[in-house]
């Protein structure tokens, strides 16, 4: 449904592709206002405006690797489908949560810095909303695990730092 | 000389500017600056050409410059930005006069090898041109210009300047022997990375073959040979000689130390040239046959060149294609290169703010147990969760959000606070732990009564004496406590909480109704009066009395901050002029008091009647005996006639209270804790109510399908009083813009 509605709503402007070199090196073609949509390829392309072959330009995204740009540009693709038309914020809202509801941890982080990268700031925005949901009930050992981060805090230091607060300690989730 | 002198100006006015900024104070560091700048500018403008007075001018308007960019003027700083470099740029051109003159003598000085390696090593610098321009972007706009650096470099400079001639000059004659001719094939090789490579290559290679040819090739007319000055002559002072030819191109080439040559174009030029200029010594024009022809290398008989007016922007062009930039049209390379660094930093500067703003996000986002969570994480966490900018964020996402209930209950001991947020979406899961809170309140004193909640700020007064009163954060720990007021012996007190908007000003109301002033007979007839107090927090160090008021206001707190006034409901009397009952507002910001229409809802009391805010609105809740509760609307904020009755609540028991045996609601109340069976207490983003039965149970209402249903909180205290707050990491000192 999706390809469809593209093909037809958007035909003389989205046919002109662009093709994105991610990082691991990998080629991937897309629309031009799919691309428009990452600030550094936006930028890219405004620089070299004067290329009258858009399908000869290469754009590298240096930080983002195939796998995450796969992801990102459905995503993107479908999600300026629906804010190009005038439906409710629900069913954006619902389109997101779809997105976001089976992304395991890692790929989320993926996705979030590519988002940061890239400057999909909607996207982002989502992104931060469900890391929120995923931590806020947690220990403090599981936000460590979940982002990846060492302790950095002599257990003295920690220990006083808890003591500060130990409303906050009590009662999280179990890991 | 005067220099000595402007230097001290100089240091004089720098000096004072940077203690003003030391101290703070960067308006008056500004109105200095500018001052001196418009005083250099008139000097200036009798002595254009003083090099000690336009650096410092330069000097004082990047200092500006700097100073209006921290205040985030950034577009007259750049533009203060630009002028200064202009000044400095023309500054530069003098200042190489000087600064040839001392290499000059300082070349004399060194010995010839010296020269001699100085020679050596500008030669392999022939075959890497491209590099150079790279390694000339890297370096600092001041090196660009010292010639002492880079000899090619200095003659970049000059040639966005149009000026041609000055390039050979900072070499002094010294001792070298003209004949080893490192010098000036070093010279030629310089010349050839601005100029037509190819032909200078083809130049280099064969210069000795060529002699003969090149004598031929440009004759010797155009040249002036200068002899028999004064050994102590300088190339400056030769040079200086012609000055009026210099836009034509003339370089002076060293024979000896008492012979040179002035070497001009074209012969007219060197014609006109020896006509024209009263020389203190003998000139002649060059002949073919001439005896110095032997000792002069051909190249030195060539013509100046006229430089193609396009190599600077040729350079440019490396350069900025070097680094990937666009080239702006009418810029130095100086000026580009600080663009370019400037722009480095500014990427850098916004990479930065956006990774940790994407922090930050998160952080703002989590409740703020999490959120407190998070500073043990790691060291960098502790850090963002620190940022002063997260107060900020955290507390413009809390109108996206539900507030927290803060929930205030007796303790066998002493009163407690603990607080419960509650995701308004799906209500029985996360959050909805009840949770203590470490505010000192509970060290300050034992009993108290919760005055208001205002932009995350709690008033707290002690529940006997009613003083003291503490302003706090309860989450963030941070109190301030207020001034004491007046005590009567049987007083009876409404308070007040709020923040005026538009002043940012938080203030507490007293509206104190003494009761010792009815008790004797002849005064019991009397209409009730009541002494209000007003005290701005963080402000006022002791309580403003605005005069009586012709009514007596139920007890306890404010029931409505709205629009910047709180309201009340007034106790019904039955000598009071008006209706028995009333609505009450206070403005904030203006200290008066005014009375709002009632709805059209029958027979009210205070103790079925209680206002709050719903929809943005102040709503009147009006409890029917054993029928539930209406709630009217008040559309537009002080017409009467816009109450509307927009929901009917039936009658309801939540589950909790049907099985447990409850202490008396009339207890509850007497404490000043409890304001009747069930009431309001705020609405929820998803527009779901919530309601407060009892002091025990909490209820949301859904208006569309008009459902009701027990909201489940883990550990409850077993009555309570929920208060609507919001959740903020901001210190006490911080919001009311005090102290730190």
């Amino acid at each position: 449904m999706a390809s469809s509605s593209s093909s037809s709503s958007c035909s003389s402007s989205s046919e002109k592709k662009i093709t994105l070199k991610s990082s691991d090196g990998e080629a991937l073609n897309v629309e031009k206002n799919v691309a428009l949509e990452f600030e550094p390829a936006k930028g890219f392309l405004e620089d070299n405006s004067e290329e009258a072959d858009d399908e000869a330009i290469v754009v590298p995204l240096p930080n983002v690797s195939a796998a995450v740009l796969s992801e990102l540009i459905p995503y993107v693709k479908q999600r300026l489908e629906l804010s190009a038309k005038p439906v409710q914020k629900k069913l954006i809202k619902a389109f997101d949560d779809q997105f976001t509801r089976h992304l395991s941890d890692d790929k989320l982080g993926e996705l979030m810095l590519a988002a940061n990268y890239l400057g999909v700031n909607y996207l982002l925005d989502v992104l931060c909303d469900v890391t929120a949901d995923r931590i806020k009930n947690k220990s403090v050992e599981y936000v460590r695990e979940f982002l990846g981060i060492q302790n950095d805090f002599t257990p003295e230091e920690e220990a006083e730092l808890r003591a500060q607060c130990p409303w906050a300690f009590e009662g999280v989730d179990q890991d | 000389m005067e220099k000595p002198e402007a230097e001290q100006e100089e240091t004089n006015w720098s000096e004072a500017a940077e203690d003003l900024v030391e101290a703070g104070n960067t308006e008056a560091a500004i109105s200095l600056l500018e001052s001196t700048i418009s005083k250099l500018e008139k000097i200036q403008q009798s002595q254009p050409t003083k090099e000690s007075l336009n650096l410092q001018l330069a000097s004082a308007l990047t200092n500006l410059a700097n100073l209006y960019s921290s205040n985030g003027f950034s577009l007259k700083s750049d533009h203060l930005l630009s002028r200064a470099f202009q000044i400095r740029d023309a500054a530069a051109n003098i200042a190489k006069k000087d600064s040839k003159e001392t290499s000059k003598d300082t070349a004399r000085n060194s010995s010839s090898t010296d020269v001699k390696s100085f020679g050596n090593d500008k030669l392999p610098q022939d075959g890497s041109s491209d590099d150079d321009w790279e390694a000339m972007a890297d370096r600092d706009p001041d090196e660009l210009l010292s010639s002492q650096g880079l000899p090619e470099v200095s003659k970049l400079s000059l040639e966005d300047t149009g000026v041609k001639v000055q390039a050979p000059k900072r070499r002094g004659r010294g001792t070298f022997s003209y004949k080893k001719n490192e010098l000036y094939s070093d010279w030629q090789d310089d010349k050839s990375i601005v100029e037509d490579a190819e032909v200078d290559d083809d130049s280099c290679l064969g210069s000795e073959s060529k002699t003969e040819l090149r004598h031929s090739n440009y004759g010797t007319r155009h040249v002036l040979v200068l002899a028999d000055f004064s050994p102590s002559t300088r190339t400056t002072d030769l040079e200086k000689l012609f000055e009026d030819f210099r836009d034509r191109g003339v370089s002076i080439r060293w024979i000896n130390d008492t012979t040179a040559l002035a070497v001009f174009r074209t012969p007219a030029i060197a014609l006109e040239a020896r006509n024209h200029i009263q020389l203190p010594f003998k000139v002649r024009i060059l002949d073919e046959d001439d005896i110095i022809l032997a000792s002069v290398s051909p190249r030195d008989l060539e013509p100046p060149r006229q430089r193609p007016q396009t190599s600077a922007r040729t350079a440019q062009r490396l350069i900025a294609q070097s680094m990937g930039l666009k080239l702006p049209t009418t810029f130095g390379s100086k000026e580009l290169k600080n663009q370019e660094e400037a722009r480095r930093n500014r990427i850098q500067t916004r990479q930065k703010l956006r990774d940790d703003a994407w922090a930050l996000d998160i952080l703002s986002r989590l409740p703020i147990t999490a959120l407190v969570r998070t500073k043990c994480v790691c060291r960098t966490w502790q850090a963002l969760a620190q940022d002063p900018r997260l107060p900020i964020i955290y507390h413009a996402r809390a109108s996206t959000r539900n507030p927290c209930l803060i929930l205030h209950y007796d303790s066998p001991i002493q009163n407690k606070l603990r607080f419960v947020s509650i995701n308004g979406d799906n209500p029985d899961q996360d959050g909805s732990r009840v949770r203590r809170i470490d505010a000192r309140v509970n060290s300050i004193m034992a009993e108290y009564q919760v005055v208001g909640s205002c932009n995350g700020l709690l008033c707290v007064s002690d529940a006997l004496y009613f003083n003291p009163i503490i302003v706090c954060n309860p989450f963030a720990g941070s109190y301030l406590e207020l001034a004491k007021a007046t005590q009567y012996a049987q007083e009876e007190l409404a308070f007040g909480f709020g923040c005026n908007s538009s002043t940012m000003e938080y203030k507490v109301v007293r509206i104190v109704f003494n009761f010792n002033t009815y008790r004797s007979l002849r005064d019991r007839g009397r209409p009730r009066k009541s002494d209000v107090e007003v005290l701005t927090v963080g402000i006022d160090h002791t309580w403003r009395y605005l005069g009586p008021v012709p009514w007596r206001l139920n007890p306890g707190a404010s029931e409505a901050l709205l629009n910047g006034s709180l309201h009340w409901v007034t106790m019904r009397y039955k000598n009071n002029p008006g209706p028995r009952l009333r609505i009450m507002s206070f403005d904030l910001a203006e200290e008066d008091f005014g009375e709002i229409g009632l709805p059209d809802c029958g027979s009210l009391s205070v103790c079925n009647f209680h206002l709050v805010v719903l929809r943005g609105c102040l709503s009147a809740v009006h409890c029917l005996d054993d029928k539930g509760m209406e709630i009217w609307i008040m559309k537009e904020y002080k017409v009467r006639e816009s109450w509307s009755k927009d929901y009917i609540i039936g009658m309801y028991l939540p589950a909790s209270l049907r099985e447990n045996a409850r202490p008396h609601v009339e207890m509850l109340k007497k404490s000043g804790l409890g304001r009747g069976a069930s009431q309001v207490v705020c609405d929820w983003k998803n527009g779901e109510i919530l309601l407060e039965y009892a002091n025990g149970a909490l209820v949301s209402y859904n208006p569309e399908n008009e459902e009701l249903k027990d909201l489940v909180i883990f550990d409850p205290p077993k009555w309570f009083c929920s208060i609507v707050h919001v959740e903020s990491l901001f210190l006490v000192e911080a919001i009311l813009g005090i102290g730190a």
